[in-house]
Formats: C-alpha cells, sequence, structure tokens
C-alpha cells in the first residue's frame, strides 16, 4: 500500500528537482534554437555560476545578499558566453564554413575541459559550499530543504523573465523570429551576429542560474555540471530540440519519473528510469513531446 | 547563403578576428601548462642518479582529486625528509607521478609509463579499488612491487599476487566492526547506502557475508546508487520509509558524503537516524565547510587519531606535517608518507634498488610504520590476508559543530574510547 505522505512529498521533491532541470534544459534548447548548434560547455557554464556565486556571498557581499549574488552571476557569465561566442564561434558563420555543427561540437567539448581544468587550476582542489539560502522547511507531513524550495522558485522567476523578454521586447521578437527564419531575418535587416552572441550568452546566464542556485545544495566543484548538464540534455530530448515549453515540460516530467520510479522500484536504476523515458518518447514522438517534425529551415522554435 | 553576406559585411575585421583568436589560444594553452606544471612540477635536469618511486594518485576529475591532492602534500613532504636524512642506498629518491583520473584504463596506462620509461623501482599512490584492482595486474607483468593505498577492496590482496602488498584496512575487517557495533548498541535493521564502485559493492557484500556469524538478528536492507548522482533524496525517503536504527554510507568521496549527511538532514532523517561512514573523508579539514552545521553526531571510519599511540616514525609524521602546513594531521596525510616510507624500507633493506630484491625484501623483512603493534610482516596469509598489514580501525564521532580533529570522540575500539554514542 501507498503511504501518502511519502507519496505527497515524492511529488514535490520529483517537481523541485525538475524545475531547476528546466534552467539548464532551456538554456541548451535557447543556443540551439537560434545558432542550430549544441552547447556542450553548459556544465562548464553551471560550474561557473557555482564559483562566481560562492564568491559573491562569500568574499562580498555576504550570505543574506545570496538573491542579488544570482542575477550579479547570471549577468557575469552572460558576459563570458558574449565574449566567448565572439572570440571562438562567430568565426564559424563568418568564414562559409561548411560543418560549422561538427566544429561548435568540438570546440564547445574542448572548452568544458578546459573550464573544468581552470577550475581545478584557479580555486585549488577543494569542495566549496556558499551558505545556505534557507533551513529546511517543516510542511506538517514531512521536511523538504529550503534551499531547493527557494531555487525552485527562482528557476521559476528566471523562466518568467526569459518569457516576458522573448514576448514583450524587440531583442525577443528578434530571436524568436531567428530561431524559425535566419535567412529572412537577414534580408529583413537584423543582425544575426548580435542575435547569436546574446542566445549564447543568455543560454551560458540559464545554466549559471542553475549552478548558483543548486550550489548550496550540491556544492561546488569542476565537474559538479555533468550530471545536470546529461539531465539537460536528456531533457531537450524529451521536449522536443529547441522547444522552450518542451524543456519546461520535460524538466518536470524527468524529475518527477526518476524521483517517483526510485523510491517505489529499484532506486540504483535512476538514471535508466530517465533514459526509459527516452526512449519512449523517440519510439511513439520521435521530435519529442513538442519538438516539430518537418520544417523546411528549421527544426525547433521559440514557442 | 546568409554566411556570405555575413562574410561581405565582415571582411575587413579579419586581421583583428585572427590576433583574438591566437591571443584566447596563447591564454589557453597558459592556463593547461600552468596546471599541468602546478601538478606535476617543473622539469628539472637529471644532476645525480636518484631512485624513482611511482605514485599514481587521482589528479583529476572524475576521480577524488582532493584525495590525490592531499596524498600528494604527505608524499611530497615524506620524500623531502627521506632525500634530507640520505635517501637510500646513498642515493637521493625521486617520485615520479601519474594521473589515473579515478579511471582504471588511466592508472594502467599510467603504470606502463612510470614502469617502461621511467623504470620505477616500485609503485604506490592508487586511492580508487577499481583502479588497483587494474594497476596491480600490470605491476605484476613486469614484476613492479605494488603498494597501494586507501584501496580497501578486499579482492586486491585476495588474489594472492605475488607483486601487491597492502598497508591499509580491508573490507571484511570494516564490516565487522560496524556489525558489532549494531549489535553493541541494539540497532538490528541496517540500511546501506551502496556506492556502485569496487569500494561500495565490496563493503556491502562484506556486511551480507559476516552478518549470519556476527549479529544475525539483523536485517539489512541496500539501496545502490551511482557515484555520479547528485541528488540522493529519493533514495533516503525510500530508506525512511523502510524504518532503519543505523545507515551505513558507503560513499567513497567527501562531495558524496556531504550530500548524502545534508540531504538526510534536509529531511530529517539524520541525526533522528545515526549514520555511520565508511570513508575516512570526513577527517578531511575541508569537511565542515562542506556540511556547514549538518555534520554533527556523523560516525566515520578512519585509522589515525591524535589520541593512538604512535611509532617514533608516526609520531615525526605527524609533528613534521602539522609544523609544515600548519594544520592538523588526518589518515590521508600520515598513510601517504607512511606507504612512501615502506618501499623506502624495504629498497634499504634488500641493499639494491632491483625490483626483485625489493620483492624479497618485502617478503622476508619486518617493517615498522606509524601505528603499533610493530613491527609487523607480509605473510602469505588466507583470503585477503595476503600480504596485507593495516592500523587499527577507529571508529569517531562529531559532537559538535566545528569541531577540532583532536577533540573527535572515539566510539572505537574499546581501549581508546571516550564516549558512547551521542544522539540529539
Amino acid at each position: 500500500m501507498i503511504d501518502s505522505t511519502l507519496l505527497l512529498n515524492v511529488l514535490v521533491n520529483g517537481l523541485l528537482i525538475g524545475s531547476i532541470y528546466c534552467l539548464m534544459a532551456i538554456g541548451i534548447a535557447f543556443v540551439y534554437s537560434v545558432m542550430r548548434i549544441i552547447n556542450w560547455s553548459m556544465a562548464g557554464y553551471y560550474v561557473m555560476g557555482g564559483y562566481i556565486q560562492y564568491l559573491l556571498v562569500v568574499q562580498i557581499l555576504g550570505a543574506q545578499y545570496w538573491f542579488l549574488a544570482i542575477p550579479i552571476t547570471m549577468f557575469l557569465v552572460f558576459l563570458i558566453g558574449l565574449i566567448y561566442n565572439r572570440v571562438v564561434l562567430s568565426g564559424l558563420y563568418e568564414r562559409g564554413i561548411k560543418r560549422k555543427f561538427e566544429y561548435a561540437t568540438v570546440l564547445t567539448i574542448f572548452t568544458l575541459y578546459v573550464i573544468e581544468n581552470s577550475a581545478i587550476f584557479l580555486a585549488g582542489e577543494r569542495i566549496f559550499k556558499p551558505p545556505e539560502f534557507f533551513g529546511r522547511i517543516d510542511f506538517g507531513l514531512f521536511f523538504i530543504s529550503g534551499s531547493k524550495v527557494l531555487g525552485s522558485f527562482g528557476a521559476i522567476l528566471v523562466l518568467f523573465a526569459l518569457s516576458l523578454f522573448l514576448q514583450k521586447t524587440w531583442y525577443g521578437l528578434a530571436l524568436r523570429a531567428s530561431s524559425q527564419e535566419r535567412i529572412g531575418c537577414l534580408s529583413a535587416g537584423i543582425n544575426l551576429k548580435m542575435l547569436d552572441g546574446l542566445a549564447f550568452g543568455l543560454g551560458c546566464a540559464l545554466a549559471a542560474a542553475a549552478g548558483a542556485y543548486l550550489a548550496p545544495t550540491y556544492l561546488v566543484f569542476p565537474t559538479a555540471g555533468t550530471v545536470t548538464t546529461t539531465k539537460g540534455f536528456n531533457i531537450i530530448i524529451i521536449g522536443g530540440m529547441g522547444s522552450l515549453k518542451g524543456a519546461i515540460v520535460g524538466g518536470l516530467l524527468l524529475g518527477l519519473v526518476e524521483t517517483f520510479c526510485s523510491v517505489y522500484f529499484i532506486p540504483a536504476y535512476r538514471d535508466i528510469y530517465g533514459f526509459a523515458l527516452l526512449v519512449l518518447i523517440l519510439i511513439f514522438k520521435p521530435a519529442g513531446l513538442f519538438g516539430e517534425r518537418k520544417r523546411a529551415e528549421s527544426i525547433g522554435s521559440l514557442d | 547563403m546568409e554566411i556570405k553576406n555575413i562574410m561581405l559585411i565582415s571582411h575587413n575585421r579579419g586581421l583583428s578576428k585572427t590576433i583574438t583568436i591566437i591571443i584566447a589560444v596563447v591564454i589557453v594553452v597558459g592556463i593547461v601548462s600552468g596546471g599541468l606544471l602546478y601538478y606535476f612540477g617543473l622539469p628539472s635536469a637529471p644532476t645525480e642518479e636518484t631512485i624513482k618511486i611511482g605514485m599514481i594518485c587521482p589528479f583529476s576529475p572524475p576521480g577524488s582529486y582532493t584525495f590525490g591532492a592531499n596524498i600528494r602534500k604527505s608524499l611530497d613532504l615524506g620524500l623531502r625528509v627521506i632525500n634530507e636524512e640520505g635517501g637510500a642506498l646513498g642515493k637521493k629518491i625521486e617520485i615520479v607521478y601519474g594521473d589515473s583520473e579515478g579511471i582504471p584504463e588511466k592508472g594502467v596506462a599510467a603504470a606502463k609509463r612510470l614502469i617502461l620509461e621511467d623504470e620505477v623501482v616500485a609503485i604506490g599512490g592508487v586511492a580508487h579499488s577499481s583502479v588497483a584492482l587494474s594497476v596491480q595486474e600490470t605491476c605484476e607483468e613486469y614484476g613492479v612491487p605494488f603498494v597501494p593505498s586507501a584501496a580497501s577492496n578486499k579482492d586486491i590482496t585476495a588474489k594472492h599476487l605475488a607483486t601487491t602488498y597492502r598497508i591499509h584496512p580491508i573490507d571484511p575487517g570494516r564490516a565487522a566492526v560496524w556489525l558489532e557495533f549494531a549489535k553493541e548498541l541494539g540497532f538490528n535493521r541496517i540500511a546501506m547506502m551502496v556506492e556502485n564502485t569496487d569500494f561500495g559493492i565490496g563493503l556491502a557484500d562484506a556486511v551480507k557475508d559476516q552478518k549470519d556469524d556476527l549479529y544475525p538478528e539483523a536485517e539489512i536492507f541496500d539501496v545502490v546508487f551511482d557515484r555520479e548522482s547528485m541528488d540522493y533524496t529519493s533514495f533516503l525517503l525510500q530508506i525512511d520509509a523502510w524504518g532503519p536504527d543505523l545507515i551505513v554510507d558507503t560513499s567513497a568521496a567527501l562531495t558524496n558524503i556531504a550530500r548524502v549527511c545534508t540531504q538526510a538532514y534536509d529531511i530529517d532523517l539524520y541525526p533522528r537516524v545515526p549514520i555511520v561512514c565508511a570513508s575516512q573523508e570526513p577527517s578531511l579539514p575541508e569537511f565542515w565547510e562542506t556540511v556547514e552545521g549538518k555534520g554533527k553526531y556523523l560516525m566515520f571510519m578512519t585509522y589515525y587519531h591524535p589520541a593512538m599511540t604512535l611509532t617514533p616514525l608516526g609520531e615525526k609524521i605527524v609533528s613534521t606535517y602539522e609544523d609544515y602546513y600548519e594544520e592538523e594531521a588526518f589518515y590521508v596525510a600520515v598513510a601517504g608518507w607512511g606507504h612512501l616510507q615502506l618501499i623506502v624500507d624495504a629498497i634499504k633493506l634488500a641493499g639494491s634498488s632491483e625490483r626483485a630484491d625489493i620483492l624479497n625484501a618485502l617478503n622476508t623483512g619486518s617493517f615498522t610504520n606509524y601505528w603499533y603493534p610493530a613491527p609487523f610482516e607480509f605473510t602469505e596469509g588466507e583470503g585477503p590476508f595476503w600480504h596485507q598489514s593495516s592500523p587499527p580501525f577507529l571508529m569517531l564521532q562529531y559532537t559538535e559543530v566545528n569541531q577540532n580533529y583532536a577533540d573527535v570522540a572515539i566510539l572505537y575500539p574499546e581501549e581508546l574510547k571516550t564516549q558512547e554514542m551521542a544522539r540529539p
């Protein structure tokens, strides 16, 4: 017989973890839908977010200003992403390179190794933990991590702000347009290079937000982003490549499936449950839950 | 088509772009080279003949690089002191490091390089049981003495390889201590968080193997998890639903130990239900930073504590380490130098730096390390007790937040016990 308190606890935990997975997934989907490349170095920007958050909270601002540290962290990583894109990736578009997807794959994987090893070089082998955002919360029937709850609300806030940006601003409109029709945007006089930089920077900033929100719970160390990034890639396939709506639904679904199955079935197979979900989706909806099956120029769009 | 258009627009920026890329590449190469130099040291011109000892450690992810960094501090200090005291056979000792990254294949590659290119006389280091289980085969193939540290899987010595010698505790001994401890306190529902590594699985098997003999009334419930896991809440909820009296966490690395501890605290499982860690990593200096106040009441096993009676070598290691690094010594800090000392003592005893002579010395000699009883010999014992000697088991408990290592409560063994297990 299923214990209703345990079931509720499982559902809440699944949704909390899923909502933070969403940030990473949307970061990947965002870059892909605009630039048509996959940023394999997202784990590096996640880790960067954790380190910068720690530095700001522990060394500069103080623990009580963690909520200020997160937007600052996002902005700094956004700038780093912008510069990286300008220096390393934009050449792929400017020089008529045919296989830019493959080049981008190699470059971003290499970047991940550079970031991880630079983290060890600059910050040492130590494991860092920023102070908790909030203590554990007593919900009467069960306890839950306050940092996870606030991290989850923070993730929802960031996604809401991103949605407003995409819907209400000219840049948002341009990004949505470029995700649907790059050549059309170019003929309308839109600066695609600027949009690519913006999309890449925003994707990195979202990964950094995930790293900053999860830092007190999952700690900060050079390879801390690997698992969350793997989940992010899993989610964008479940939700549909390039679909923001798909990333949100996929993130929550993955969080719920993993948590529920690992409590009620064999816990050791938690990652396999997520993979099984992915395979099922690919069998019945090969383009993902919200992916577009057929389109002349694009696979996904910022819907 | 749009790519060509952009090319036309940005044609005049080609040169500055190239310069920017060159600068970026130089920066990246600088950072990477700096990192390599930091880990492996500046290459120095060979000025005199040395005796080379190989040390394969996890210096990079996904290995336990915190362990790698800590054992290297101990090894480097030990090397310095040993060489100041004249080295061995009138020659200086030189350590050649290899990075296993915690991956068996990388460990084997490092071992082959150390054996074939650097011509080391013996190999130590390692940390991960899975790496030790692979590297020992390579050492056996080339007849190189292999002394793994902090690798506790019983099969490492149970294989009865002629070249493997271990001075680190093994799983059956550790499992026996837990079962006796649980029995004494009447904990008969024991949940095990089992890491899916040779370390975790080996420990879980050892507990199950000995349960019927040592504590037949005990019920064991195990949950296997991947060592790359970040969120343990679902595992812990399942354990909580089972209703354990005691949780044994077989996580090896401090990151996982800290996450199990803090996430169990967050769902009010711990310290309501006590947790005992299999690894000695809670003794690391950064433990309290990784758990904040949530580490109070955590129990863990280790093999060095200031309350132990140490041999003169042990006292020298501890005092030199604490003076030099200005921090409290802990197990890895003592064990690293201890392992190096064992190899150096075997070379001295052999009167030769030939691998076969060193093996012969390890087989026939008596050795003293940092613990009592001393001296000890490597006998061809049964099962995992082949070429096996180790410091005594200690079970410790943090009873205050930010507690110094010297003040930690000792729960086991009886002769060192300072208090009963504390509970909230």
